[in-house]
């Protein structure tokens, strides 16, 4: 079989029937398609109008055997006579020249080659009528003349209804039909579609070519969706329903008003959601002949909650933020009305109010101060002067607790800047009272440590001056009586009695005695009161110096030293030098009946980081019962005149040590030798110690 | 022609500081005064001292305590003085003070002598410092003028 081309170049003399069929062919699948179609009515004539060709769908729609009308009929025989007059009027009017109402009428634009779809009303055989869509186009040869016309017809009833149903339905539902933004998809009974609006166009992505008597309308459903539905259904009513076109019409079949949600499928294959509403269209008999969908694309609504659960959850993160500010802030805070009654408060003025937030909104904020007055006031000067700082107050909680607050407040505005009252924030000023309360205290007890300071260095002065006093003018009438005593020795020059000169000698060595005993003294009222110049010093040397200076009264003595080697220390040079002078001269003094005299210097441990220095000797010992006496001032356990003493040197090296930290205690027996432990702080190990 | 000057209020300690000299015969040499009003009169030749004509001291005995004007300030003027600063200054006092000691060396002491408790003592000190300063130490010629530094030892005068 020759192909389109072929035919138009090599076959101009073919009969018209065959020129006419290849016309058909030429216009493509979707032609033969409808053509083929028993939905579709296709009509071919011959360039008078002279029916050729009848196909199923004509004969199906119109009652008419093909063999009825071939070569017999014009369309315009089967079309309503009326029509054809008022078409051919208007196309009279229209294109300015005479037409006749006949099958001229049916093809004039056509024929002008004008695309030319329009409706009319095609006389069945049985004589019934209905409303059918025409589409008119012209059959052409080789030689674009016009051999025939192709009447392409569908049977438009169940659009008709869905239009009077729409009609009927009034303006709102026209005007939906007519909308790019609604989908209006009439079908008929079986879902097929019948009509598809620009509105469906636009959101199917279809034209209404593509799916007008082609597809049902669950085929633009997402078919999982609609098995899902379908399931859902056949739960909710007990019946078997199929998961197509059904499960979409099933509710508005049974009268009930259906609107959902749905998942659309575009011509590309893209989905979107759309809201349908389903109805049934019903003939006179009120059988259903069709349903009509209206959807709308859900999308921009979707996407419009979307946004608009974003914007709640923002506002709802906002409202959380700004809460949890107000609630975080370590101030009472709050806000009133220009009234001054309470708007808002956070957890912190609960706190201070001991009353609930609910209970604290809607009552005045003075209610809850000691001064409701001077509260009062203070909103009101917030009010004139725009804000207030530093504004004490007391509150008064619910259960008489009392705090004192310093308030700082501000009035606030809407965006349109009228006064919507005043925000107060509270800070606990009891803290800081508190604090000032102890840096008063602090202060005042500095003062008063300084002013008693002052008076220990006047009454340290007044020691002074009388200490100096005791030295210059104590110690001058001793001088004197000595020095008379001697001169009298001297200028009587051996006249004197023996017992005479005993009185002297004593009075001599009576005022010997107390010289010591006021040198004594004032050595130890200096220890007490004198500076600690802590220094390192290293206890060996400072025993040697002191053996040293007693060399002349230890001259004659058989006297066993054992110094063992003795560690560096910290303290006061001078005292320790005193302390040890002390001790070595107790020991050397009280082993003066020994022959040989044993004194021994060495450690005996540490104790709390201290180091234990001990002088241990040989002589008279003492009784440990009475060794608490030991250091007292003025203190003996020997008669003078077995040991001469004034007793003031161990009360001095207790008194020494005491101020360097450590302690002192002795153990001794009767005539069994005594031993003197000091404890001294022992220097930090130095490199030079180390080597 | 007293060759040491003695400021000394205690009677007694003046008597004892003689009697200690006399054996050593400076006894004479020595001029006493009681406070140190006197003393600064005595050395500017002012007041009861105007007429004075003999020579400056060779060597001054200074109790650090002293009524009216007391030991350190007689010490400080004299040592402040460029025409008596060079005669030689010995405290001599019952005070063992720290502060008097650093005091005195402070203001230009030329020696510091306790007073000590035993005659004995006191007399060997007291015959040792004015020894010292009166017959060996050597002073310069403006001090000393043309006399003799040869001293005479027989006045036992005391003049008060």
């Amino acid at each position: 079989m020759p192909t389109a081309q072929d035919s138009k170049a090599e076959a101009p003399d073919v009969s018209p029937d065959v020129r006419r069929a290849e016309a058909l062919l030429r216009t493509g699948a979707l032609q033969s398609a409808i053509f083929n179609s028993a939905n579709f009515s296709s009509i071919a004539t011959d360039a008078k109008g002279v029916i050729q060709i009848f196909n199923v769908g004509a004969e199906r729609m119109l009652g008419y055997s093909a063999a009825d009308v071939v070569n017999k009929i014009t369309p315009a025989d089967i079309s309503d006579p009326q029509e054809l007059v008022a078409r051919a009027t208007a196309l009279s009017v229209e294109f300015d020249t005479p037409i006749t109402p006949g099958f001229e009428a049916l093809v004039f634009k056509a024929s002008r080659g004008i695309e030319d779809i329009y409706e009319l009303t095609y006389f069945r055989k049985d004589g019934s009528r209905f409303p059918a869509v025409v589409s008119i186009t012209a059959l052409r040869d080789a030689q674009d003349a016009i051999i025939g016309y192709l009447l392409i017809g569908t049977d438009n009833t169940a659009r008709k209804r869905a239009e009077e149903a729409l009609l009927q339905a009034g303006a709102l539902q026209r005007a939906i039909f007519n909308s790019a933004n609604f989908s209006s998809i009439a079908t008929d009974a079986q879902g097929t579609i019948q009509i598809f609006n620009v509105g469906a166009e636009r959101m199917f992505g279809y034209t209404a070519a593509e799916v007008v008597n082609r597809i049902t309308a669950a085929d633009l459903h997402d078919r999982q969706e609609v098995i899902t539905r379908a399931a859902a259904l056949s739960l909710e009513f007990g019946v078997p329903i199929a998961p197509g076109f059904d499960a979409l019409v099933f509710k508005a079949a049974r009268g009930i008003e259906d609107i959902y949600e749905v998942t659309k499928v575009r011509k590309n294959g893209s989905r979107f959601p759309a809201v349908v509403s389903v109805t049934a269209l019903r003939d006179a008999q009120n059988v259903i002949i069709g349903y009509l969908l209206i959807g709308t694309d859900n999308t921009a609504r979707q996407e419009v909650e979307e946004e608009r659960k974003k914007l709640d959850q923002g506002l709802r993160d906002q409202q959380f933020y700004t809460r949890s500010l107000i609630e975080s802030n370590i101030d009472a805070l709050m806000t009133t009305d220009p009234r001054g009654i309470i708007t808002d408060v956070n957890k912190q003025t609960e706190a201070l109010t001991g009353c609930t937030r609910d209970e604290l909104i809607g009552a005045p904020f003075k209610d809850y101060f000691t001064d409701p007055a001077r509260a009062e006031a203070g909103i009101r000067r917030v009010l004139t002067e725009g804000k207030v700082t530093n504004y004490e107050l007391t509150a008064r909680a619910i259960d008489g607790r009392e705090t004192v607050v310093s308030y700082n407040a501000t009035t606030f505005h809407d965006r349109g800047r009228r006064l919507q009252g005043v925000f107060a924030a509270a800070r606990d000023m009891t803290e800081l009272k508190r604090f000032e309360h102890t840096v008063r205290q602090n202060e005042i007890q500095r003062e008063r440590d300084a002013a008693h300071a002052a008076e220990l260095a006047v009454v340290n002065q007044e020691l002074e001056a009388f200490s100096y006093s005791v030295s210059h003018d104590l110690r001058a009438p001793l001088r004197h009586i000595h020095g008379y005593v001697e001169m009298l020795q001297r200028a009587t020059d051996g006249q004197l009695s023996d017992k005479a000169m005993h009185y002297l000698k004593t009075i001599t060595d009576a005022t010997e005695e107390m010289g010591q005993l006021i040198d004594d003294l004032l050595a130890f009222s200096r220890v007490g009161r004198a500076e600690i110049r802590g220094t390192s010093i290293q206890l060996g040397e400072l025993v040697h110096d002191v053996i040293r200076s007693l060399e002349m009264a230890i001259k004659d003595r058989p006297i066993v030293w054992q110094i063992a080697p003795l560690p560096t220390v910290v303290g006061d040079a001078p005292l320790l030098k005193q302390v040890l002078a002390n001790l070595i001269d107790n020991a050397v003094k009280y082993t003066r009946t020994r022959e040989p005299a044993a004194i021994e210097i060495g450690c005996a441990g540490e104790e709390a980081g201290r180091v234990v220095l001990f002088v241990r000797d040989n002589g008279v010992g003492f009784d440990m019962q009475y060794a608490h006496k030991l250091f007292g001032v003025f203190q003996r356990l020997h008669r003078p005149e077995e040991f001469e003493g004034t007793g003031i040197g161990l009360a001095t090296v207790r008194r020494i040590v005491g101020r360097h930290g450590g302690r002192v205690w002795a153990q001794g027996a009767l005539n069994m030798g005594a031993t003197f432990y000091v404890t001294l702080e022992l220097a930090p190990p130095s490199k030079e110690a180390a080597a | 022609m007293k060759r040491i000057l003695l400021v000394e209020d205690s009677a007694r300690d003046a008597e004892l500081i003689l009697g200690a000299l006399e054996p050593h015969q400076l006894a004479g040499e020595v001029m006493h005064v009681r406070d140190g009003a006197e003393a600064l009169d005595y050395l500017y030749r002012r007041g009861a001292f105007a007429s004075r004509s003999d020579n400056q001291p060779i060597l001054m005995l200074l109790d650090l305590k002293l009524p009216k004007v007391d030991g350190l300030e007689v010490l400080r003027q004299i040592k402040g003085d460029a025409g008596l600063k060079m005669i030689p200054i010995v405290m001599m006092t019952s005070s063992r003070q720290e502060q008097d000691l650093v005091r005195s060396y402070e203001l230009g002491v030329n020696a510091y002598v306790v007073k000590p408790m035993k005659f004995q003592d006191f007399v060997e000190a007291v015959k040792q410092v004015s020894g010292f300063w009166a017959v060996i130490n050597e002073v310069p010629e403006s001090l000393a003028r043309s006399e003799s530094l040869s001293v005479q030892l027989t006045s036992t005068n005391v003049k008060t």
